[in-house]
């Protein structure tokens, strides 16, 4: 924490950050509205393609009886992955006391949201009958993973959206008081959401109580999202998924993608909205020490998760490995395994790459080698089933999505960047009564009336 | 010894061609031309069906349904290209002869049936169409009751007559099957006495359910058009004598026998959660509380 600075200097100085940190709130430009602009278009052909799937049912992917989980659900796991960042950042780091990562908590919740939010929609367009979904709820099993899935989803999104809004009615409060230049139904919006916040020391402990009691319950809950969303894999007896790593396995891989996620996100924020002075070179400095960090978790499990069975090339295992490593799925296992993980963990152990751009370059591989991964766990395994495949056409032994399928898969990333895009447009993408406190202003100027008004 | 080795090298060398070779079924010419001596009727192509189901569908599978086993090479169906494309006498030589996979019937059928078989074979030929007499199905209806103590099914069948009246079906074939989980299970034939009445003593050893229940159908063969009689929970094969595996609360169990641990765990873990959940929105009325102080 900065001095303590004079009433004259911290009016003069929460002026100019409530500036820097609402631009993204009354920045309008040409370039964001081409922006949402192309997302809605995007969002558009997906649902038009889901219509069309809900219309012809399921055969309009290339999912088969055997390949029943295709490209979906190895979406699904990576933007649950993703989601998992918001957890650690905003919770664990900060129970850590770590200072830098505090401007970066709302970023990691803004994308935890998104990513969680539509973790659970791809889940129901990959249903055939999504009409049905009720049904999960009414007839599911305690002891199917799928149910526990269910629940930990819906609880992590609640969860997320808490620890989105409590830091922020303070800031709410802020931007009723002092924003101008806003729609007045933007500015009710706010009203309401500030929860007629004044400020008193009786309310800012509220806050910070309810908070650290989020925070303390979402490291259970985050871990369980993955760890039971990977169970719905190591539960099932089969080649690459009958393992029993495979729980921190995926939460590993989990804060590998999130930290890239979150990587780009602040890039771009800081390069949008003005925020260098935010977003600091030695955020992403530490920002990438952080996924160098995460990246070497994941590579130790992924040496035991395949060297291991490796070692023994046992029946299944070995058609399933072989596969992998030297058959048909070869090229993307190790484009996987080196450019998302060898590449990154090499280049960001020297400073120069720790840098806000080359840091958006690799966080950019780290992600889509995220997403190719669970392509990895998830397909092949599904192609070699333990009874033989036969009397089966051809097209039902190898899966490959379809176009009406990937703009299905399109749907998520457009979906989730809408979600972030309008969190960013609504609300400030920094927690700025925080980082005031963190400069050194004292609460009481926050809920001064700006005497220009 | 010169001579030795050129020899087996010459062996080695054909060998591989004389494998790429056997890939084409070779029939001697004077076999190739053999005609049916049978006549290419309905007595016969019918014979031959019944005769193709008890010793090839296993093998080749239903006519039509490219459902024959996966062997190498494959056994092909009957109605396919590679199939019709033989002549009478060459199906008569590879049927008596066989092949790898394809067993010789030389020794397991006569000559008589083997021909049959080619006739029904032919049926499938669309060379051949029209020249049998296409047979309407017989109209016919099935009724039957079940002594469960004797373990008997009653059966009678009936058909319809020209003036639309039900007659006795006399000497026709009743099949009798029960119901299982991935379709059904041949138990039986009856026929029908001159007066259209069968009997059919039940199988002592055959297994039900854990009640030793069974679901019967019974239904006559291709020529009628008739629905099948069905007998459902009869109690009157023997009880199966597998462990029942979801008598007790097990994991794989519907919700109504769950295992006690599973609910309970299920129930805490996500009611403690929540209940914080609710404790933080408590806290957040609080917060609009305090505002208005
Ligand atoms: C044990 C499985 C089996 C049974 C039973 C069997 N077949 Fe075959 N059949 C085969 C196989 C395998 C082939 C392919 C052999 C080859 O091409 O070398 C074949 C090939 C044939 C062919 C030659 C097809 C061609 O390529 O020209 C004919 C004709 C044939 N079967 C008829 C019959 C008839 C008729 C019966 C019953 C009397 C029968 N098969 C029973 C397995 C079987």
């Amino acid at each position: 924490m900065n001095e303590i600075k004079s009433p004259e200097e911290s009016r003069k100085s929460l002026d100019r950050i409530f500036r820097d940190l609402t631009r993204s709130i009354t920045h309008r430009d040409e370039m964001s509205r081409f922006w949402l602009f192309i997302l809605v278009m995007f969002a558009i052909v997906g649902v038009w393609g889901f219509i069309i799937q809900i219309q012809r049912g399921l055969g309009v992917t290339g999912m088969r009886d055997y390949v029943s989980w295709g490209a979906y659900i190895a979406n699904f796991v990576f933007f649950v992955a993703v989601s998992l960042i918001g957890f650690l950042i905003s919770s664990t780091l900060h129970l850590l006391k770590i200072e830098w990562s505090k401007p970066i908590s709302r970023v990691a919740e803004q994308v935890a949201i998104a990513a969680v939010a539509m973790a659970g929609l791809i889940i129901v367009m990959d249903m055939g009958r999504p009409d049905r979904l009720q049904n999960v709820f009414l007839h599911g099993r305690f002891a199917s993973p799928i149910l526990w899935d269910l629940t930990v989803v819906t609880t992590y999104l609640v969860i997320s959206v808490l620890l989105f809004y409590l830091p922020l009615i303070p800031d709410l409060a802020l931007l009723r008081d002092r924003l101008t230049g806003v729609p007045e139904i933007q500015k009710k919006i706010y009203t309401v959401l500030a929860l007629g916040w004044k400020g008193n020391e009786e309310q800012y402990r509220l806050v910070t109580h309810a908070m650290r009691i989020l925070m303390i319950l979402i490291i259970p809950v985050g871990l369980s999202i993955h760890t039971v969303t990977s169970w719905l894999f190591a539960s099932t007896l089969r080649a690459g998924w009958d393992t029993t790593i495979f729980g921190p396995y995926f939460v590993s891989g989990a804060f590998v993608a999130g930290t890239a996620a979150v990587v780009m996100v602040m890039f771009v924020y800081r390069l949008r909205y003005r925020l260098k002075n935010y977003f600091t070179h030695h955020h992403f400095d530490m920002m990438g020490k952080l996924l160098v960090f995460v990246c070497l978790v994941y590579l130790y499990f992924n040496i035991n998760e395949f060297l291991v069975p490796g070692y023994k090339m046992r029946l299944h295992e070995g058609i399933h490995l072989r596969e992998l490593f030297a058959g048909g799925y070869s090229r993307m296992f190790w484009f996987v395994q080196i450019a998302g993980l060898i590449l990154p963990i090499f280049l960001l152990l020297f400073k120069y790459f720790r840098r806000p751009f080359p840091m958006f370059l690799i966080s950019f591989l780290v992600l889509v080698a995220s997403w190719f991964k669970r392509y990895v766990i998830v397909i092949p395994t599904m192609e070699h089933p333990h009874l033989p495949v036969q009397n089966v056409p051809d097209y039902f032994k190898h899966y490959a999505p379809t176009s009406n399928e990937i703009v299905i898969l399109l749907f998520g990333f457009v979906g989730a960047l809408i979600i972030i895009t309008l969190l960013a447009k609504l609300f400030p993408v920094i927690s700025i009564w925080e980082y005031a406190h963190q400069q050194g202003i004292d609460k009481k100027y926050l809920t001064e009336k700006p005497e220009n008004q | 010894m010169r001579k030795f080795f050129f020899l087996s090298a010459a062996v080695l060398f054909l060998l591989p061609g004389l494998q790429g070779f056997s890939q084409v079924w070779e029939v001697p010419a004077d076999q190739d031309a053999l005609k049916n001596p049978s006549a290419f009727n309905n007595e016969n192509v019918k014979a031959g069906r019944e005769l193709y189901n008890t010793h090839c569908k296993s093998c080749h599978g239903d006519p039509g349904k490219n459902n024959a086993l996966p062997l190498v090479p494959p056994p092909p169906d009957v109605t396919s290209e590679q199939m019709l494309q033989n002549s009478e006498g060459a199906l008569f030589y590879k049927i008596t002869t066989g092949r790898v996979a394809m067993p010789a019937f030389e020794t397991t059928l006569t000559e008589e049936q083997r021909w049959r078989i080619v006739s029904f074979m032919k049926s499938f030929d669309p060379a051949n169409e029209g020249l049998l007499v296409k047979e309407e199905p017989v109209k016919a209806r099935l009724q039957g009751a079940a002594d469960e103590t004797a373990k008997v099914l009653t059966l009678s069948a009936q058909t319809l007559n020209a003036s639309g009246e039900w007659m006795p079906l006399p000497h026709a074939d009743l099949f009798i099957s029960a119901k299982r989980t991935f379709g059904s299970l041949a138990i039986g034939q009856a026929k029908t006495n001159g007066s259209g009445h069968a009997e059919f003593k039940f199988p002592e050893e055959f297994k039900g359910d854990w009640e030793g229940l069974v679901d019967l159908r019974v239904t006559l063969g291709e020529d009628f058009s008739c629905d099948p009689l069905v007998m459902n929970r009869l109690k009157i094969a023997a009880p199966a004598d597998t462990e029942n595996l979801f008598a007790d609360r097990v994991l794989w169990s519907t919700n109504d026998r769950t295992q006690w641990w599973l609910i309970l765990a299920y129930l805490g873990v996500v009611g403690g959660v929540w209940l914080v959940i609710g404790y933080v929105i408590f806290q957040i009325l609080k917060i609009y509380k305090a505002g208005k102080e």
